[in-house]
């Protein structure tokens, strides 16, 4: 299964609450639709460490990382290339 | 703007904090009432583990005017307290306060940011408790803060970075090494952090299991916990 994929299929479960996610774009926001907030941010972040065997760091968490599904796949893809470097 | 939209705090140049007369000044952070749940919190664990009375070693971070510092220290005779604050005019004012109250010799009040102003001195793994109230508006959501806080509160010590946690992280990974095993840490968080919080102290696998209490009439919390001591948690 993709990124996209399983991480659309998190933030539908876990995240969404209720929220239709349907017309959710990979660049939209997901703080400013509600989708992530603190916790969120921190659900979404266990759930890529156990999914994708990585750690994220506490510096690593900025919005920059997170704020799209777009940019959390380049982080996760970013990670596992380390990852799989050493 | 009139003075009748200024706080009664910036007319008067002094707050009251659990009964005690305090200055504050325009400019800097003025103590709410949800903080005073931070301190009973703080010290009611402190009774539990029998710590009352022993000579103690406390930092009070992000002490703004001081004013969990000077109850702590009116409450535990024995104690040190160490403050720091990121605000020279905030240290300025909380060391006008200590004055008031005869504790400069008990606390100390140092500018700087978080436990920086703290490497000076020898207190690695010597401290017993950690009280925080830190900022923690997430960056995005300052713009939506009433008008009457944004004008009358300095923006540094509202603006808790990146999901409003960019302060608890760095107090939670840093206090590891400044607590004592057993030591307790205590944060006041923003309406709906508690669990946020708790799952970053969680992340660390250092500390106990996060307590989080409702501070009574507001929608803040008080997260606390305490440093293992191999696998010993207080209860």
């Amino acid at each position: 299964m993709s990124i996209e994929r399983d991480l659309k299929k998190f933030i539908s479960a876990r995240l969404a609450k209720g929220k239709d996610v349907k017309t959710l774009q990979d660049d939209d926001s997901l703080f400013e639709t509600g989708i992530v907030d603190s916790l969120g941010v921190l659900l979404l972040v266990a759930f890529i460490e156990e999914q994708f065997n990585i750690k994220v760091e506490d510096e690593e968490l900025i919005p920059e990382n997170f704020e799209t599904i777009n940019k959390v796949k380049e982080f996760i893809e970013r990670k596992t290339a380390i990852r799989a470097k050493k | 703007m009139g003075t009748q939209d200024m706080p009664v705090a910036d007319l008067t140049n002094h707050v009251e904090f659990m009964g005690l007369r305090l200055i504050s000044q325009p400019g800097t952070f003025r103590p709410k009432k949800q903080t005073e749940y931070l301190v009973t919190t703080a010290l009611d664990m402190m009774r539990k583990n029998s710590l009352s009375h022993k000579c103690l070693n406390i930092i009070d971070m992000c002490t703004g005017i001081g004013n969990i510092a000077i109850v702590m220290a009116l409450h535990l005779p024995k104690a040190r307290i160490y403050g720091t604050d990121i605000s020279e005019k905030a240290i300025d004012i909380a060391c006008k306060n200590a004055g008031l109250y005869q504790l400069e010799q008990r606390i100390s009040f140092i500018t700087g940011d978080l436990f920086i102003p703290l490497e000076k001195i020898n207190l690695k793994g010597k401290i017993d408790a950690i009280i925080c109230n830190p900022p923690y508006i997430p960056t995005d959501k300052i713009k939506y803060l009433d008008a009457s806080i944004i004008e009358h509160e300095p923006l540094n010590a509202l603006d808790g970075g990146a999901f409003g946690l960019s302060y608890f992280m760095r107090v939670i990974s840093d206090s590891m090494v400044f607590l004592k095993p057993s030591g307790i840490l205590a944060f006041e968080v923003g309406g709906g952090q508690g669990l946020s919080v708790a799952r970053l102290i969680g992340k660390k696998e250092r500390y106990s299991e996060a307590k989080i209490c409702p501070c009574p009439g507001s929608t803040e919390e008080i997260v606390s916990c305490s440093l293992l001591d191999f696998g010993k948690g207080i209860s």
